[in-house]
């Protein structure tokens, strides 16, 4: 067995192992105690960068840009009877660190543990204690964040059983991070990132994973581990740089929208995955846009897939 | 709130304290006063004692009904179940206070009033704790309050400015009765710890409680920690602290500066233009009425198969070698319970029928290419021709002897095809003539030898779990070689059951010099004829 295919068929377990999560969920509703949680901060308290992790275990989850004079702003309604909200802030030399979000009453924190960890393809996750997660029910409330545009923000986000709707457009972000395990992901950037981004990653276990504008992102590099689900990666949108992305995925189908004007070279390795990539020309390793040698901006990509189906498309 | 902001911290606890007792004491001691002279005898007083090691609790029921309550524990004051301020255990004032609960004073309906207003806080005593027992005494029994500790406003809508020992306190707008404030920080300090440890403290430096409509001017600066207990409250000053919002509505106008956070657990906070707040706005509000729990629509793909999920008790690595255990011993249960099962009907296929099994094990051994092709073809096979026997309707009847007949010829195929591993591996170990007939008479062994032959990757894969992660690609390549063997296996014995016509034809079997004849069939014994 392939590495390709180890990690690939390690995300489709894992993904298979937290899409769990969503099965546990599955209960009677109790009495509810709904409250509503709120923690926001000016942009003045903070002078160099920020860095926020958010963890989320089940709900709906929204993200998007709020005005100028705002660092962060994040309501949370939640059942109190079984869930409780987590937050940390630090700051040290102008630098903000929060950490905020919501876990289960009761629960060790060792299933967070597992989402934070970013390493969705390890064994050990597989086995992590549920706490009281399996007397929980699917109705768990919603979290919105406003992000502010001013600082460089560091962000991540874990999210378990959610519905994700991410819009970044125009928030500067150095850093991108969003795992998540059962969910309905949908990521977009409507205006491009004031600041390059080192990374974007994306890990997902059993999900569908929509993508809009990622060229407006600005990353140097970017990465998704997908255990189970479908997936669509647009790229569009401003280029402004050159940029290296990996998708790693185990069972599912996977559409990549590359802009026509930007230069692609797509190497994969695959098991069992049918390939469809029109107007792409054949390279000894791997496919490779018209444009490649003219483009102005390139994206290599390496895809890693087993059972499922890769489809290209260039869009004009 | 602590977390980076630059924090000034004058003001000790006590202060606030000590000023909020003496506040409420002061406060609510012309009403007390008045009530209990309209109830006409201060002889309505009564008083429960209670005492332990570390507790000294006075419990008054006050003529209006009320109660209050004094309790010394663990070197905390409480009056009404609200921290007011620290005593030394053992100390004097403790020694004094319990020499008072034990007096037979305070048990006699016509002398309690009298002790209470006659004793006094032994001169050594906690300043702070002595002032404010006092205060709080003299208060329930109606007499007047210490003069050098609080100096009351009479103004109903201004500030009232508390005096302490060691600092003030302000009550806006007008004064707020004992049982109110009281009760009012009860539920502002148990709500505060809702947002953690960071907030569960933040009363402990409040400058000025306003518990009702109020306005802080662009040019006021309010010292200290601010609390909104009730009302509106429009801030366009600057609170060098943080401000805690109980109830209410705290407005916050263009020209506000907070240098603490905002700590919400009740009410509302608006901002009307660039009110500046340093801190964090922090709030827990429980929601009235209770939302609607809108269940997100979380949609998995159907396709997406439920797994179990391990639940496992936290054991570091004794808990993850135990758990590899378990399962290495589940997997060789398992193991063991098919090998018992196969065997039990292998068994009785010799038992019963011998001739015909030894047939089909011949056909595969001497035939595997043809066999296994033939195999093969029937499971192709098998969906078109049940797809036909649906189609005709008329062949329905059929289906389910057609279905009974692939799987019989499935088991069968594969006990068989074990019996003919069983008679090779016999082959190759037993050397003498007198194990070579007891080989060749005992199908018993050779259907057994042959299914723990075909079941061992599958107990060998069990092992492999005993050693966890690390050899998880062995573990899953055995498995998979295993799966292999058993569709071959079952492939060839299906074939060889198709040949052999379930046995009764053996010109397939023949062909390779070991092989001898058993009981002959009765088409075997006309060619021999």
């Amino acid at each position: 067995m392939t590495r390709a295919r180890r990690a690939a068929f390690r995300g489709a377990t894992a993904g298979l192992a937290l899409s769990g999560l969503v099965t546990v969920h599955a209960g009677t509703l109790h009495g509810q105690e709904w409250t509503e949680f709120r923690s926001a901060r000016q942009a003045h308290s903070v002078s160099e960068s920020f860095s926020l992790e958010l963890v989320y275990g089940a709900g709906e989850l929204t993200i998007e840009p709020g005005d100028g004079d705002l660092l962060y702003d994040l309501r949370m309604t939640y059942d109190s009877e079984k869930f409780k909200p987590v937050r940390s802030w630090e700051l040290k030399d102008g630098r903000g660190d929060l950490t905020v979000g919501l876990t289960t009453v009761g629960d060790n924190g060792e299933w967070i543990e597992a989402l934070t960890s970013g390493d969705l393809d390890s064994d050990t996750n597989l086995s992590f204690d549920l706490g009281d997660l399996r007397d929980l029910d699917k109705s768990a409330g919603t979290l919105d964040l406003k992000l502010g545009l001013r600082l460089p923000i560091d962000l991540k986000i874990a999210a378990g059983a959610a519905k994700n709707e991410v819009e970044l457009g125009g928030v500067a972000l150095s850093r991108l991070e969003l795992t998540t395990a059962a969910s309905e992901t949908e990521l977009s950037f409507e205006k491009p990132n004031p600041v390059e981004m080192v990374e974007l990653v994306i890990r997902a276990g059993a999900a569908e994973i929509r993508t809009e504008s990622l060229g407006n992102a600005r990353f140097e590099s970017f990465e998704l581990k997908g255990g189970v689900g479908d997936v669509v990666l647009d790229f569009g949108g401003e280029w402004s740089r050159d940029a290296t992305g990996t998708v790693k995925m185990g069972v599912g189908s996977l559409k990549l929208k590359l802009p026509a004007e930007l230069g692609v070279w797509i190497r994969k390795s695959s098991f069992l995955t049918s390939f469809r990539a029109p107007g792409f020309d054949k390279v000894d390793d791997g496919f490779r846009s018209p444009n490649w040698e003219n483009a102005e901006y390139h994206l290599e990509l390496r895809l890693e897939t087993a059972f499922g189906a890769i489809e290209v498309d260039l869009v004009p | 709130m602590r977390n980076g902001i630059e924090r000034t911290r004058n003001g000790v606890y006590s202060v606030a304290m000590v000023a909020l007792a003496s506040t409420a004491a002061t406060l609510a001691s012309p009403a007390a006063g008045q009530e209990i002279q309209q109830a006409g005898s201060q002889d309505a007083l009564t008083a429960s004692v209670s005492l332990s090691s570390d507790r000294a609790t006075l419990t008054l029921a006050l003529p209006d009904g009320a109660t209050r309550t004094i309790r010394l524990e663990k070197g905390t004051l409480f009056i009404d179940g609200v921290k007011r301020a620290d005593y030394e255990p053992g100390g004097p004032l403790d020694t004094e206070w319990r020499s008072l609960l034990r007096s037979p004073a305070v048990f006699s309906a016509e002398g309690l009033a009298e002790a209470l207003r006659d004793w006094s806080a032994p001169a050594e005593a906690d300043e702070s704790a002595a002032a404010i027992l006092e205060a709080a005494l003299d208060s329930a029994t109606g007499s007047t309050p210490p003069a050098n500790i609080v100096e009351v406003a009479d103004a109903v809508g201004e500030e009232v400015q508390m005096e302490g020992p060691n600092g003030g306190v302000s009550i806006a707008p007008g004064r707020l009765s004992f049982g109110q404030l009281g009760d009012q920080l009860e539920r502002l300090r148990s709500s505060l710890d809702r947002l953690g440890e960071d907030a569960s403290d933040a009363d402990e430096e409040l400058a000025l409680i306003v518990h009702d409509s109020y306005g802080i001017a662009s040019d006021r600066t309010v010292e200290g920690n601010l609390a909104l207990l009730d009302g509106e409250l429009d801030l366009d000053g600057t609170v060098s602290g943080d401000v805690l919002v109980l109830d209410g509505v705290l407005n916050l106008m263009p020209n506000a500066t907070i240098e603490g956070d905002i700590l919400q657990v009740g009410g509302e906070v608006q901002q009307h233009g660039d009110a500046h707040v340093a801190g964090e706005l922090l709030s827990i509000v429980p929601l009235d009425p209770p939302a609607p729990a809108a269940a997100p629509d979380v949609r998995v793909r159907s396709s997406v198969p439920r797994i179990h999920v391990v639940e496992r008790s936290r054991g570091g690595f004794f808990g993850s070698v135990y758990r590899n255990f378990e399962r290495a011993m589940d997997g060789l249960g398992t193991t063991l319970g098919w090998f018992i099962g196969l065997g039990l009907a292998g068994l009785g296929l010799v038992y019963f029928t011998r001739p015909r099994l030894e047939a089909v094990a011949d056909t595969a051994r001497n035939n595997v290419a043809r066999s296994f092709a033939t195999g093969l073809a029937g499971e192709v096979l098998f969906f078109p021709v049940s797809l036909i026997l649906v189609v005709a309707v008329i062949t329905w009847l059929l289906i389910p002897f057609y279905a009974l007949a692939v799987a019989l010829a499935l088991i069968g195929g594969y006990l068989a095809v074990a019996h003919a591993a069983g008679e090779i591996l016999a082959a190759r170990r037993f050397r003498s003539q007198l194990l070579e007939r007891l080989r060749r008479s005992n199908s018993y062994y050779y259907v057994l030898s042959g299914l723990a032959f075909l079941l061992i990757p599958y107990a060998l894969v069990s092992v492999l779990w005993a050693f966890g992660g690390p050899l998880s690609f062995l573990r899953g390549l055995t498995m998979f070689v295993a799966c292999v063997v058993t569709w071959a296996a079952v492939t060839l014995g299906f074939g060889a059951v198709i040949l052999s016509r379930g046995g009764t034809r053996t010109e397939h079997a023949r062909g390779h010099a070991g092989y001898t004849s058993r009981v002959p069939f009765a088409s075997e014994k006309e060619d021999v004829a």
